[in-house]
């Protein structure tokens, strides 16, 4: 018998049931080979297909759809890069805070294409918080560094942050000449500076490009919107080129801006030519002459210009309104308009002028509500970016506790085009100060998350981390200690990690940080000045601890440092 | 005529076996003075603020006789919770109600997660010493770290310890094995006393128990009320 009639007889003499179980193994086998195959060749054609609805769906404006779509392909396969240029411009229509982190992912990866690119840039240089671009920036090849499509966007964001040394410093680095777009940023650093130097300086600048490149004076001429009309020479109209004057072809901003520098120029006849204006403008172009009306500090005449009985429905006319109305000191008037605004307008815009209207004629309770249901608004706003305009607005009206608040809310919740925070460090010292300490923590705990390696955010963070029971001393020893050693001379890094080392029990390191004859205790922060007290009161050198300790202000240390500084001490001393 | 001695016959048992445990839970004895321990509420401190209706909620749950619920802040907010409960001409089960609440798993249902089991911490008093459990909890998603301290006090046993006595069992869930214990050690207390505290965001435990120690000190008396005597002054032998 051969060896297949044995096996044959084998099979055949076997239970039924045995040989049941044994053809289902072969076929689960067979089918479990078959299946990884079949399986990533089924998702392979599901993610195209996603991919061609996505596309077809974001060019249709069904952003939606497009983002959904993106995010099944990015489930089905986390790497895949096709959806993120998708998935960014469908976030970004949908004012998706997601977009900041696509858009990083973008800048960061090699596949992504030239306009793809050059998209997240400006996106995240516009409402992205500015850490992100401002670290970015280093890392791009040096073409594009010079570039005026990823220049300009950096430039005017680090002036909306009011980083006008260092946006200055980046226009610095670029290759001479520089270009008039460049040229124009630097003259609005310089109005915006608002000093009689930066004034003056201003106006050499401008008059020296203008002679440099008089083909270009419709651009560089609108700069002088930034500056008010007492702060312009006559230097300027001196130096405008001949094309200027006589032209017939202007546009009625760049007339209006010629007729400012005539001004300044012959200021005698400023009646005169604000007749004129308005002979030529006040029934063609009533809104540019309204806001020129109030450059030139003439909220009256601009009175003049647009209709002032009814608030406008279009948003344009109705913030010129305001403007107008608030210029012109017609507080009742504006308190109207102010609760009339067209739906376009966000509340949080009216709330916080009402507020200021408010304080200015001494209602508190009044302003008191408006400020409260400015910053609700906000909160409520779809938009990401509410809290931080409301914040700025709030800081221009000198709303302080208002402004406090609303970037307190702002940076709590991570969303819109935030500040770096050495540009806002105030708030984290107000907060301080206030001894608002959980609001404190949730901003740090923000920053900490947005700025990943800002290594004084990390260090302030694990601080209030630990004294407040958040973190083990433990963890904040491990974090720390590698960065004080990289940073030796920082004394805040050295205190943190001595308190550390004290709740953990460790003295002797805890005093070897702080032991440095070098530090001058008196010069130091009230919490620095205790842990190095509290060093010494546990090294038993109490007379001198107790020196560190008298009169000491309990009261400007944060709710968490008292406690623990208090716990530590009692006892000891 | 028949039938009812047999019936009486089939509740002989019954009754003999109630009377037995009467007298084995009763036993006659001199009546004597028994020192109660007492945290009394500091009512002119500020700081201390009465929280009444917690109590109330978590009063029928317990089936103390009495107590309250206090939080201690400073201007900055609480930074404790301390609660007395008072159980007094209790029965056996409501002390062991006392003793069997481990605080991870009362936390573990407000959604807390027990980090750590740190050793028992001892307080010296006038009227003896008092074992505090100490235990470190943190919310499940993170937080701020809460350092519980449970003393059990139970008239008659001046050395129980929540978490090491043989009352336990091994995890405090054994409550068939829990009763035949109490029983067979006449555990039948007059006065249980519990003290509790929560101190939240300490970084270090020692610093919470040194915060915890320095609110209780001061409140803590010691009461002589006449009493039944403590039915066994014995430790349980198991």
């Amino acid at each position: 018998m051969n060896p297949l009639h044995r096996i044959h007889d084998a099979w055949v003499n076997t239970h039924p049931l045995w040989r049941l179980l044994a053809v289902l193994l072969v076929l689960v086998g067979g089918l479990f080979v078959v299946f990884g195959p079949v399986k990533s060749i089924y998702r392979g054609w599901k993610s195209s297909d996603n991919l061609i609805s996505a596309k077809e769906a974001l060019a249709a404006g069904r952003f939606f759809e497009a983002r959904n779509l993106s995010f099944q392909i990015l489930r089905q396969n986390e790497n895949a890069f096709e959806p993120l240029p998708i998935l960014l411009r469908s976030t970004i229509a949908l004012k998706d805070p997601l977009a900041v982190r696509i858009a990083v992912a973008l800048l960061k990866d090699d596949r992504t294409l030239p306009n793809d690119h050059l998209l997240a840039w400006t996106y995240l240089c516009q409402s992205g918080p500015s850490y992100l671009p401002l670290n970015i920036w280093p890392l791009l090849p040096e073409e594009k560094k010079y570039s005026p499509d990823f220049q300009l966007p950096l430039i005017d964001r680090m002036m909306v942050d009011r980083m006008l040394p260092a946006a200055a410093a980046i226009i610095a680095a670029s290759p001479e000449p520089y270009s008039v777009e460049l040229h124009c940023r630097l003259l609005v650093m310089l109005a915006k500076t608002a000093t009689d130097e930066a004034y003056a300086e201003f106006h050499r600048s401008l008059v020296t490009q203008l002679r440099a490149t008089p083909d270009a004076w419709p651009r560089l001429l609108e700069v002088i919107d930034e500056i008010p009309q007492s702060e312009l020479t006559s230097d300027i109209h001196n130096a405008l080129p001949e094309s200027a004057i006589p032209a017939t072809s202007l546009t009625p901003e760049n007339a209006l801006r010629i007729i400012r520098c005539e001004m300044a120029a012959h200021p005698e006849k400023s009646d005169e030519l604000i007749q004129s204006a308005f002979k030529r403008y006040q029934t063609s172009e009533p809104i540019a002459l309204a806001r020129w009306c109030l450059q030139i500090g003439r909220p009256d005449e601009a009175a003049k210009c647009i209709d002032l009985e009814e608030p406008a429905e279009d948003p344009g006319l109705y913030r010129l309104q305001i403007e107008i109305l608030e210029a012109a000191g017609e507080s009742e008037k504006l308190a109207t308009f102010l609760a009339s605004a067209p739906v376009e307008v966000p509340s949080w815009e009216t709330l916080v002028q009402l507020a200021a209207i408010a304080l200015s004629a001494d209602d508190k309770d009044l302003a008191a509500k408006s400020i409260k249901d400015a910053l609700k608004s906000a909160i409520e706003s779809a938009d990401p970016a509410a809290l931080v305009h409301l914040a700025r607005e709030a800081q221009d009206r000198q709303l302080d506790d208002l402004a406090l608040d609303a970037w307190t809310n702002a940076i709590a919740r991570a969303t819109g085009p935030l500040p770096p925070s050495q540009s806002i460090a105030f708030v984290i010292n107000e907060l301080s100060i206030k001894r608002r300490e959980d609001e404190l923590y949730a901003i740090l705990s923000s920053l900490r998350f947005i700025e990943v390696g800002n290594q004084v955010i990390l260090a302030q963070h694990l601080y209030l981390a630990c004294l407040s029971g958040r973190a083990e001393p433990r963890a904040v020893i491990e974090e720390l200690t590698p960065l004080q050693k990289q940073f030796p001379a920082k004394i805040a890094l050295r205190c943190i990690l001595a308190i550390a080392h004290v709740l953990s029990g460790e003295i002797q390191e805890a005093d070897d940080l702080t032991s440095d004859p070098g530090i001058d205790w008196s010069a130091t922060s009230p919490a620095h000045r205790a842990i190095r007290g509290l060093v010494l009161a546990k090294t038993n050198r109490t007379e001198e601890a107790q020196a560190y300790f008298e009169d000491f202000p309990w009261d400007e240390l944060l709710p968490s440092e008292k406690r623990v500084y208090q716990s530590l001490v009692d006892g000891v001393l | 005529m028949k039938r009812i001695l047999l019936t009486v016959l089939w509740m002989l048992p019954v009754l003999i076996a109630e009377v037995a445990a009467h007298l084995w839970m009763n036993p006659a004895s001199p009546a004597e003075a028994e020192s109660v321990l007492e945290l009394s509420f500091p009512s002119g401190d500020k700081s201390w603020i009465q929280q009444s209706e917690v109590y109330g909620d978590v009063q029928p749950s317990l089936h103390c006789s009495s107590g309250w619920i206090s939080d201690v802040g400073t201007e900055d907010g609480p930074e404790a919770r301390v609660s007395f409960f008072r159980w007094d001409s209790t029965d056996t089960v409501n002390t062991l109600e006392a003793f069997k609440h481990l605080p991870e798993q009362c936390m573990g249902a407000i959604g807390m997660r027990l980090e750590n089991i740190h050793p028992t911490r001892e307080l010296e008093t006038s009227g003896g010493l008092l074992y505090f459990d100490s235990t470190q909890f943190r919310p499940q998603d993170g937080g701020r770290a809460v350092h519980i301290f449970k003393c059990v006090w139970v008239g008659g046993f001046p050395d129980s310890n929540l978490r090491d006595d043989a009352l336990m069992g091994k995890d405090g869930q054994e409550l068939r094995q829990l009763r035949l214990a109490a029983a067979a050690a006449r555990f039948r207390p007059r006065h249980t006393r519990i003290i509790m505290g929560g101190v939240f965001g300490m970084p270090t435990e020692e610093l919470a128990w040194k915060r915890f120690e320095k609110m209780i000190r001061g409140q803590i008396r010691w009461i002589d009320v006449p009493s039944e005597p403590i039915r066994s002054s014995r430790q349980l032998p198991f």
